[in-house]
């Protein structure tokens, strides 16, 4: 149930619009990414038993990575 | 000519990722981040809060299963002192807003918001959820009754439902805030002052006058309050 000023015909506009995700794994860290272009993705979600990677400003949720540089996470 | 520029830009592209400076002002706008470990701990709550379904990308949104951690990670570090929560929230889903809210009002530090831009809707519980809080003169807060989309049942167990969960807002927010029940109802049910809901809006020292946040200030008032919080509780 959402408590919001936002209507929800623009709250929930293109929730049917296809969005590519998928999963990867480093140090102990599972991330959830989503393609947002042939060259980038983004950090959706990360899943993890250590709390301070979620005090890890470097990969917070909404942070953009380059393909190339995912084997730098 | 075309193939120059591309070329031009490029080389930018690789200059920016290769130079920290350039760096910065390109993912930040300044050449200088501040570098400095600091004792308390800022806690930004932006655009919607997501619940249990994942919003469509065109919504900013604060995930609950990414702020709760966060919330038990500063209750374990030594380090941190404090929480600085900065709200400028639409609102969101109720279910992860109370949960955030029972997380920051149960910690053990000491923890300060300031309302900012807007703390809407479940913002409002997220806003007196720490000890102390700020609004910014400008900033405002809606207060409106519980709505649902989707299908609804048209039965009497269909509005018992909408007042639990509403009333699961109102007493939160009664037992975080100055603001007596009756009061609060009274501007969440208000009529003639949204053009198309019933509800308040609360702008700046309004929220303070209602006594459901306590003081109207900036930052650095903020800052200095949560210091003088933090002392207390090192003197203790």
């Amino acid at each position: 149930m959402y408590y919001t000023i936002m209507p929800p015909d623009i709250l929930f506009m293109d929730i049917d619009k296809p969005r590519k995700f998928f999963e990867i794994q480093k140090n102990n860290v599972i991330f959830k990414l989503e393609e947002i272009n042939e060259d980038e993705y983004m950090i959706f979600d990360i899943f993890s038993l250590n709390v301070s990677d979620y005090m890890n400003s470097s990969i917070f949720p909404g942070t953009i990575i380059k393909k190339k540089d995912l084997i730098n996470l | 000519m075309i193939d120059r520029k591309d070329d031009l830009t490029i080389k930018n592209e690789e200059n920016i990722e290769e130079n920290p400076v350039a760096n910065n002002i390109n993912q930040f706008g300044v050449s200088n981040l501040p570098n400095f470990q600091s004792d308390i701990y800022c806690l930004p709550i932006i655009g919607q809060i997501e619940g249990h379904i994942i919003l469509p990308p065109q919504n900013k949104t604060t995930k609950y299963e990414h702020i709760i951690p966060q919330i038990v990670g500063i209750d374990e570090n030594p380090n941190i002192k404090g929480l600085l929560v900065i709200l400028n929230t639409v609102g969101g889903d109720v279910e992860a807003g109370l949960a955030i809210a029972e997380m920051i009002s149960s910690l053990s530090k000491p923890t300060v918001s300031i309302v900012v831009g807007g703390g809407h809707s479940i913002g409002v519980p997220l806003a007196v959820s720490t000890k102390y809080s700020f609004i910014v003169p400008s900033a405002s807060m809606t207060i409106h009754p519980i709505r649902m989309n989707g299908l609804i049942i048209g039965v009497p167990q269909t509005f018992e439902y909408f007042n639990k969960m509403q009333d699961r807002v109102v007493d939160f927010v009664v037992r975080n805030s100055g603001i007596s029940k009756e009061e609060f109802l009274k501007l969440m049910l208000k009529t003639g002052e949204l053009a198309t809901d019933v509800g308040t809006i609360l702008i700046g020292k309004d929220a303070v006058e209602y006594k459901l946040i306590d003081e109207v200030g900036g930052i650095s008032q903020a800052l200095k309050k949560l210091r003088e919080l933090i002392n207390q509780v090192q003197n203790v």
